[in-house]
C-alpha cells in the first residue's frame, strides 16, 4: 500500500486570477524581501478585488526555523484565518505548511511532525504560490524546518502537509535573477532524477519524473539566459512543480544526501550542491539501478544501452551545467563562495557522516558505505570520473 | 530455525544487530529501549511481545515479554502478524508501513527522526535471522 497525492494545481498565465474567487480571511506567509519588492502586491491586489480580508506575516527567513513557524501560528491564532497563503520559495512555502499544520493541531509539537504523527485537517485551506522554480514544495507533502541550535535541517513528510491548491503562475518567476534560476532549476532536476531511481519509485511518479527531466534539459538553458523567454520560463516553472509531485511520493535520493550535507556545512545554495552532485551520483548509483537510468536516458533521447547510456546521461547533465554557467565540480563552486581546499578537507569527515545519516538514504535501493560517500565527495570535488 | 518472537529468535536477532558495523555507527548515540508487539489477526490468536534494549549502537539484551504492563520501554512498535511477516520478508518498507498505519510507533518522534538510517538497518538485521512463522 502506498499513496500519491497532489494539490489542485492552477497553472499558466493569469492563474493568479484564481485568488479572485476566494472568500473569507487569509493569512499570507512570506518573507520581507518579497513584500518590499512588490511581489506580494500581485497577491494582495487580487485578494482585495475578491473582498478577502488578509494579514501578512513576512518574517520567514531562509531555512525557516521551528520558532518562525510558532510565531506564525501565534499570528494565526489571533487573526483566525480561513486560509493560509504561502508566497515565496521553498522556505516560505514550508513555513506556511508548518503554520497550517500546527494551527489546526495545537497539541502537536512541530518538531514531532513525522510521517506517523496524528495530524488532522480541520478546514483551513492551504494555498501555495511559488516565486522560484525549484523546491517543488507547492506540489509535495514534504516539509523542511531547521533546528537552529543544532544547525540541522529536519525533513519530514506527512499526507496532511499537502496544500489544497498550488498556483503555478509564470508571472511570479519572470524576474528571477539568472543565478537563482540556475540553482533552483537544478534543484528541480535533482528531484526528478533522484525520484526516478528511488526505492519508492512507482507507476504514478515515473511519468512525472520523465516529463520534468525532459522540460528541464530542454528549457532550463534558455530560462537561465533570458528571463523574457516566456515559454522557457513557464516550462521550467511547471517542471519544478511536476518534480515536486514526484518526490512527494517517491522521495529524493543520493544527490540530496550529498547536497544536504554540503549545503548545511558550507551554506551554499541547495540546488547547486545537489545539481553538481548529480553527474557523480548518477554514475555511482547506476551500479544498483542501471535499468532505471537506462530507461530515463532513453526517454531523454539517448539511444545507447547499458553503461554507454549512463555515460551519455552523465555527459548530458554535465553539458547542462555548462550551458547554465554552473561549474561541474565542487572545487570551483566552493571557490566561488570563498571556500578553499583546506576548508573542504577539514570538513570532509563531517560531510561524509552527515550524508550517510541523511534521511534521504532511507529511500536508496542500497545505502553507500561511508568509504563510498567519502570517494563521492572527493571525486565530485575534483571533477573526476567515477570509477568505483 | 527459530520461531518469530521466540527467545531463540530474539537472541539470533541480537547477534545480527551486534555484528552490523553500519548499524553500530548509525546508532552510536542512540539510547532507548523498544517493545515490539505482534497484534493478533487471522493467522495468529494471541499477541506477542519482545523487549529489546538498544544502546549506543548495540543491543544490550532482549527477551520475550509475557506481561507488557511490566515493561516501560521508551518506544513501542506494533503491527498485525501479517504485516510483520511482510516487513521481515522485505515486502513492506518500515517507514511506508508507519505512514500507511500498517504499523504504529509510540515514543519520541523527534528522536526517531534523527536516526532513520539506524531504524532501516535495524529492520534489515531481521533478514539475517532465518525465521519460522
Amino acid at each position: 500500500m502506498w499513496w500519491f497525492a497532489s494539490p489542485r494545481i492552477v497553472f499558466g498565465s493569469d492563474s493568479l486570477e484564481f485568488l479572485e474567487t476566494l472568500k473569507g480571511k487569509a493569512l499570507i506567509v512570506t518573507d520581507e524581501n518579497l513584500v518590499k519588492t512588490g511581489v506580494v502586491d500581485k497577491i494582495t491586489k487580487r485578494l482585495k478585488k475578491a473582498g478577502v480580508e488578509f494579514e501578512i506575516y513576512d518574517r520567514v527567513e531562509p531555512d525557516p526555523s521551528f520558532e518562525i513557524v510558532m510565531e506564525g501560528v501565534g499570528i494565526a491564532r489571533t487573526f483566525q484565518p480561513d486560509m493560509i497563503i504561502g508566497v515565496g520559495g521553498g522556505s516560505s512555502l514550508d513555513a506556511a505548511k508548518g503554520i497550517r499544520a500546527i494551527y489546526e493541531n495545537p497539541d502537536v509539537d512541530p518538531e514531532e511532525i513525522s510521517p506517523w504523527t496524528e495530524l488532522e485537517e480541520k478546514g483551513v485551506k492551504l494555498i501555495l504560490i511559488p516565486t522560484a522554480s525549484g523546491s517543488g514544495s507547492e506540489g509535495s507533502n514534504a516539509i523542511v524546518l531547521t533546528k537552529k541550535e543544532e544547525n540541522r535541517k529536519v525533513a519530514s513528510i506527512h499526507p496532511a502537509i499537502m496544500a489544497d491548491y498550488a498556483i503555478v503562475d509564470p508571472e511570479m518567476v519572470r524576474d528571477l535573477p539568472l543565478k537563482v534560476a540556475a540553482f533552483t532549476g537544478l534543484d528541480a532536476l535533482s528531484h526528478a532524477m533522484d525520484a526516478y531511481v528511488s526505492a519508492w519509485k512507482n507507476d504514478f511518479t515515473d511519468g512525472l519524473c520523465i516529463q520534468a527531466c525532459k522540460l528541464l534539459f530542454k528549457y532550463l538553458p534558455r530560462a537561465c539566459t533570458d528571463r523574457s523567454d516566456g515559454e522557457a520560463v513557464e516550462k521550467v516553472h511547471n517542471a519544478a512543480t511536476i518534480a515536486g509531485l514526484a518526490i512527494g511520493s517517491s522521495q529524493a535520493g543520493l544527490s540530496h544526501s550529498i547536497g544536504h550535507s554540503l549545503g548545511a556545512v558550507f551554506h551554499i545554495p541547495h540546488g547547486f550542491a545537489c545539481g553538481i552532485a548529480l553527474p557523480y551520483t548518477t554514475k555511482y548509483y547506476s551500479k544498483f539501478v542501471i535499468e532505471q537510468y537506462e530507461e530515463l536516458a532513453y526517454h531523454l533521447g539517448i539511444q545507447e544501452k547499458g553503461e554507454k547510456a549512463i555515460d551519455s546521461l552523465v555527459d548530458m547533465t554535465m553539458d547542462l551545467l555548462e550551458k547554465i554557467n554552473v561549474p561541474g565540480n565542487f572545487k570551483e563552486l566552493l571557490e566561488q563562495y570563498g571556500i578553499e581546499r583546506n576548508a573542504f578537507e577539514e570538513k570532509l569527515d563531517i560531510l561524509v557522516n552527515n550524508a550517510s545519516l541523511d534521511n534521504t538514504v532511507l529511500t536508496l535501493v542500497e545505502i553507500p558505505s561511508e568509504e563510498d560517500f567519502r570517494k563521492l565527495f572527493l571525486y565530485a570535488y575534483e571533477g573526476k570520473n567515477i570509477d568505483f | 530455525m527459530p520461531k518469530l518472537f521466540s527467545q531463540e529468535w530474539v537472541e539470533e536477532y541480537i547477534k545480527a544487530i551486534n555484528s552490523n558495523e553500519e548499524y553500530a555507527n548509525a546508532a552510536k548515540d542512540w539510547e532507548g529501549d523498544f517493545l515490539f508487539v505482534i497484534e493478533p489477526d487471522e493467522e495468529m490468536d494471541e499477541p506477542k511481545y519482545v523487549y529489546l534494549d538498544l544502546y549506543h549502537g548495540k543491543a544490550r539484551g532482549g527477551y520475550v515479554v509475557d506481561d507488557p504492563s511490566k515493561v516501560n520501554a521508551a518506544f513501542e512498535f506494533r503491527g498485525k502478524f501479517s504485516n510483520w511477516k511482510k516487513l521481515l520478508e522485505g515486502e513492506v518498507d518500515p517507514i511506508k508501513g508507519l505512514i500507511t498505519r500498517q504499523f504504529v510507533l509510540k515514543g519520541s518522534m523527534a528522536k526517531v527522526m534523527k536516526y532513520t538510517k539506524a531504524a532501516k538497518l535495524l529492520v534489515e538485521c531481521t533478514k539475517k535471522v532465518e525465521t519460522e512463522y
